[in-house]
């Protein structure tokens, strides 16, 4: 009984730190994913102000196009790296926290 | 997520539980401070032993090969919307020769670094609801304005890291071409380009600097 309560009060840390680190993490993710998604509407918008005052031709804004779509495809891979970083350190705060719970149960810096 | 799980304490942790059980299964009194201990034994055996990577290794060179591109880049293209007339805002002058040569070898050599690090593929899993969504808007704006383009680079072509480095090499090969078809890129396109390679250099060192541990 004791032994389960002890893993018990070990989980309840790590829980704790990991929520309290997915609530900032998340927060951090959508910020920098909203803005670079208005920065890829406002390139769009710049392309047909191109077409429209003639310097550009269909050609270039073909390429244009094509550029915006790579620039989106590297907006998601960024979206995808910060909420992996995200949970990185979710995962090592609920360790730091694990850890931090141990030595305290032991009254010394075992780990 | 995709993690790479490095867990070399946990069947040490396993054997551990096994024994335990196996003794107190034998008629073997555990005290409660022993308990105790073993508890404490088991899981700071499991936090040392088994750490998760969810992202590619941090490479510093890389993060300063980004820098650099951007900065010879954006001081090229500087010069011609400052100036129409410059020799780099022909394609064949030596000036632009020497910035394409240089530069597609810069590109080259961090896409060849980022292309060996074993870590996990950027195929977003949860976040795919996203990518469509952001790819369905770009399409919508590009049929508008009776293009027809697609992107040079998926998601699938290496860690994330990698994706944003083809990125900025495939954005750079549609500079040249357009560059090498116009002869001339004109101040409007080159501002433009300026803005496009901030973007995508501004996005590439977001994920280098994530990886940092």
């Amino acid at each position: 009984v004791a032994a389960s309560g002890d893993i018990q009060q070990i989980l309840e840390s790590m829980l704790q730190a990991a929520s309290t680190t997915a609530a900032q993490q998340w927060g951090d993710v959508k910020t920098s994913v909203t803005q670079e998604l208005q920065i890829l509407a406002q390139r769009i918008s710049q392309i047909g102000e191109g077409l429209a005052s003639g310097d550009m031709t269909q050609d270039d804004a073909e390429d244009f196009f094509a550029v915006v779509r790579n620039n989106a495809v590297e907006n998601i891979a960024m979206a995808t790296t910060l909420v992996r970083a995200g949970a990185q350190k979710i995962v090592d705060a609920a360790l730091a926290a694990g850890q931090a719970a141990i030595n305290k149960l032991v009254g010394f810096a075992l780990v | 997520v995709a993690a790479i799980p490095d867990c070399t304490g946990v069947p040490f942790s396993v054997q551990l539980l096994r024994d335990w059980r196996k003794h107190r299964g034998g008629g073997a009194k555990v005290g409660l401070f022993a308990r105790k201990i073993f508890v404490v034994v088991l899981v700071s055996v499991g936090i040392q032993g088994c750490a998760f990577r969810f992202l590619e290794s941090y490479d510093a060179d890389i993060e300063t090969g980004i820098s650099d591109y951007q900065k010879s880049t954006i001081d090229y293209l500087t010069r011609i919307t400052q100036n129409p007339a410059a020799p780099e805002n022909s394609y064949t002058s030596t000036a632009s020769q020497a910035y394409y040569a240089s530069s597609a070898a810069q590109l080259s050599e961090l896409v060849v670094r980022a292309a060996t690090d074993p870590g996990p593929t950027c195929v977003p899993g949860q976040l795919s609801f996203l990518e469509s969504y952001v790819q369905q808007a770009v399409a919508g704006a590009s049929a508008k304005s009776k293009t027809n383009s697609v992107a040079d680079v998926d998601l699938s072509s290496g860690t994330c890291t990698a994706v944003a480095i083809r990125v900025m090499q495939a954005d750079h090969n549609r500079m040249e071409a357009m560059h090498k078809r116009d002869q001339k890129l004109g101040a409007a396109n080159a501002s433009l380009w300026i803005s496009l390679v901030e973007d995508s250099t501004r996005m590439a060192l977001t994920i280098v600097k994530a990886t940092k541990p």
